[in-house]
């Protein structure tokens, strides 16, 4: 299987502050790789080091085998890596449709049609003319959700898609990412609880002070309530 | 600052100009006494901008109030110099006090803002009230003598005896400034100014003291517009305009914010150039312009910053 | 209800929708180093802007030391002796090392007036010699704060709330962006620091929590869900259900 992305040695600071001390990790293709931790770690950040929203100090990132490390971040969603950040950040002040629309601004690539779209989403179907403001959680959820695929990505990085969500929409969250991971989008997804993602993910880093202190299969993890304990829970 | 190269400067360039009367020619002495008049603007814009963060762009205001109530109070009221000094002083703080109390409790653009609010009204008023204030035609006034216990001394005919006081009067400003920045308010302004936040953490109420250098800044620059009407036997309502607001924070740009002296020295520069080129050149504030764009982008500290960062890294 | 330094009775904070801070009585015993920890959005932050009056409350009542503070702004809440640090370094960044304690230090003198000279304050003087050698930053005195490292900026910042002579400091991550071996030398400096004041802190970093809080608060969506000394929290089903979802 080879590797969609590849991040070595990642270092990156925000002014003074060194938040990633050295994150090394890889998504093959078909994957879906979790990295979970505690808030304050540096989950957040290592998605945006990859977007080029807090671009590494140290370190290399490569995706599809190419060095994006230093590209500029406006750039990054181009080459094909889709992000649907933590809090989801849809325009509020636009439609649905707008907001869908501004997913193929800038890029030459065969886009989704509205009718493949509403096949993953089809609540969005009756937003369409919505403002996204007015939309519940759930829903803005799933336009971001949206958004990032309407360029049809080969890598998606999701930020904690299911924080704030009632339970029943956050398990439809998580079978929509399935459904998309299967038709052969790899994924990168930060997440906070262990068991949003026993059931989906291949693969689980546990980050703990800017480094990757533990990866397993969540079958591993799962038996391992130790290492949970310490790396997601309170016990030191 | 306190180097023994800053402290020769110093006292030649006092020197220089304690002797000017001696060896200038009347035309050079008059110009001088304005520059100096202008010089105590210059350090009262750069109180509130240099030292308390407070950007305005509406400082006309004072100077032209101060100048407006010194002549009015000479023209319609009484005939004692050091009383319209006064007046004008305590007018100009009054009126600071009064926009302060308004323009403290915003920030940033909202500050600047409502500093050019109050100016534009107060200038249209001046417009509307030409009757008594002469709009732009201005008015001239007598400047009256110089009362010192039994001796009297002309200050309208005496060009020589207007540029001592001038200079007596600026230069205990200077050094009033001088002790104020080196008190424990003067180091609060700069708290203040690097991190307004902070400081009201340590328990600081910012709004009383940013009030206090406006007010302290108001007042001095009315008494800078006394002076200045004082020296010209002139005022018009060109003192309230916005270009004079302009102006200041232009010679504190360029000379150097925060530094007392660097504004100075931009109000210096600033009005030797408008009088050596405005003759040959009439579209001279275009290159004003030119050259406060210049040092905004590229030399940011202004010409005394930059100097004092040379001076700084030779010692190292 | 005496011993208690700084209280809070029902305290919430709502936003547009969103209940951030519900409903919390929450209490802070003096002399003690109190942590308070929750995952993403618990409302930690919120609570401690609410009780420094950086956040007016919704509903509810804040005291400190028996006295009612719960709408002062905050440099009057400042003044009685409450000093915060920010999770985002907040220091006087064109000022020395010495310059930023001193402003502390000035916060104690009743009238702050512009004729005596600064520098020849002389219990002022003292005052920020004592606090830079209790963090060890003396020789970095005449450093200008801006270029100080990450882990000396966050000293700084909390030598200037020490400086305004506190009777409780509010830190708020104060090993953000350190690595683990800095984490650790502040956690033993906090802790040492802990002998003289009453500290409350909010931390995500486990080890530093566990190893020197005397008692943990343990937040969640805004509520209070468990309280008591680190090896009680750790057994804590409700907690390890709230941090790992199981």
């Amino acid at each position: 299987m080879d590797s969609i992305l590849n991040l070595q040695e990642i270092h990156t600071f925000y002014g003074k502050s060194h938040i990633l001390h050295g994150i090394t990790l890889a998504v093959h293709e078909n994957e879906i790789v979790c990295l979970l931790g505690r808030n304050g770690v540096g989950k957040t950040t290592t998605l945006k080091s990859i977007m080029g929203l807090t671009p590494a100090n140290r370190g290399n990132i490569f995706f599809q085998g190419r060095d994006i490390t230093r590209i500029q971040d406006y750039l990054i969603p181009r080459l094909g890596i889709g992000y649907v950040p933590q809090g989801r950040h849809i325009f509020p002040d636009l439609t649905v449709r707008e907001n869908l629309k501004i997913g193929i601004v800038g890029n030459k690539v065969q886009v989704k049609t509205y009718e493949e779209i509403f096949s993953y989403f089809p609540i969005l179907r009756e937003r369409l003319n919505q403002l996204g403001g007015t939309l519940s959680g759930g829903e803005q959820q799933m336009l971001a959700l949206a958004r990032a695929l309407v360029p049809n990505p080969t890598l998606i990085l999701l930020d904690e898609p299911t924080e704030g969500l009632m339970p029943r929409m956050a398990k439809l969250v998580v079978e929509i990412i399935q459904k998309i991971n299967r038709t052969g989008v790899s994924i990168l997804w930060v997440e906070q609880k262990l068991v949003t993602v026993t059931e989906v993910s291949h693969r689980i880093h546990l980050i703990s002070k800017g480094r990757v202190e533990y990866q397993g299969t969540p079958g591993e993890l799962i038996q391992n309530r130790e290492i949970q304990l310490r790396y997601i829970g309170v016990k030191v | 600052m306190m180097t023994r190269r800053f402290w020769f400067l110093f006292f030649l360039v006092f020197l220089i100009l304690l002797s000017l009367p001696l060896w200038g020619s009347s035309f050079y002495m008059f110009l001088v006494t304005e520059i100096i008049a202008l010089s105590l603007f210059a350090m009262s814009f750069d109180l509130i901008y240099g030292f308390t963060g407070m950007l305005s762009l509406g400082h006309a205001t004072f100077f032209g109030t101060g100048s407006y109530i010194f002549t009015l109070s000479i023209l319609h009221w009484q005939s004692n110099l050091w009383v319209s000094l006064l007046l004008a002083i305590i007018g100009s703080a009054i009126i600071a006090w009064v926009i302060g109390f308004f323009a403290v409790r915003a920030r940033g653009t909202n500050f600047i803002v409502i500093t050019i609010i109050f100016s534009l009204v107060i200038f249209y008023l001046s417009f509307y009230y030409k009757s008594i204030t002469g709009g732009d035609d201005g008015l001239p006034l007598k400047v009256p003598d110089l009362g010192l216990g039994f001796l009297s001394i002309s200050i309208h005919d005496n060009p020589m005896a207007n540029y001592y006081l001038v200079l007596a009067i600026v230069s205990l400003c200077y050094l009033f400034y001088w002790r104020l920045i080196a008190s424990p308010m003067g180091r609060l302004f700069l708290a203040i100014k690097s991190n307004e936040e902070r400081t009201q953490y340590i328990g600081f109420n910012t709004l009383k003291y940013r009030l206090i250098s406006f007010v302290i800044s108001g007042a001095f620059s009315g008494l800078s517009g006394a002076l200045y009407s004082m020296t010209t036997h002139y005022t018009n309502n060109k003192l309230l305009h916005w270009t004079t607001s302009v102006d200041v924070v232009v010679w504190t740009i360029v000379g150097g914010a925060g530094t007392l002296i660097g504004p100075i020295m931009g109000a210096w520069i600033f009005t030797f150039f408008r009088e050596f080129i405005s003759f040959h050149f009439k579209q001279y504030p275009i290159v004003i312009g030119m050259v406060l764009i210049f040092f905004i982008i590229f030399v940011p500290q202004g010409i005394l910053g930059y100097l004092l960062g040379l001076i700084r890294r030779e010692r190292k | 209800m005496s011993e208690y330094l700084l209280e809070t009775r029902l305290l919430t904070k709502r936003f547009k929708g969103v209940v951030a801070v519900d409903r919390v009585d929450f209490h802070l015993m003096k002399g003690k180093l109190h942590a308070i920890i929750g995952p993403n959005g618990a409302g930690k932050t919120t609570f401690f802007n609410l009780v420094t009056g950086g956040l007016s409350s919704t509903e509810g009542r804040i005291f400190f030391q028996n006295e009612e503070i719960t709408h002062l702004p905050s440099h009057e809440i400042s003044k009685r002796g409450v000093a915060r640090t920010f999770q985002i370094t907040s220091i006087f960044r064109d000022l020395t090392v010495k310059g930023n304690i001193w402003i502390g230090a000035l916060s104690c003198k009743r009238f702050v007036g512009p004729f005596s000279e600064a520098s020849r304050i002389l219990d002022l003087q003292s005052k920020t010699e004592e606090i830079m050698g209790l963090l060890n930053l003396q020789d970095k005195q005449s450093v200008v704060a801006e270029n100080l490292s990450h882990g000396d900026q966050r000293l700084l910042e909390i030598g200037i709330g020490l400086s305004t002579e506190p009777h409780v400091l509010l830190l708020d991550e104060p090993t953000a962006g350190m690595s683990a071996e800095e984490s650790t030398r502040t956690a033993e400096r906090i802790k040492k620091l802990s002998e003289k004041i009453t500290i409350l802190i909010i931390e995500h970093d486990m080890d530093v929590v566990m190893g020197i809080a005397d008692l943990i608060t343990v937040f969640d969506q805004g509520r209070v869900i468990a309280e008591g000394s680190p090896t009680e929290i750790q057994e804590n089903p409700a907690v390890q259900e709230v941090y790992l979802g199981t």
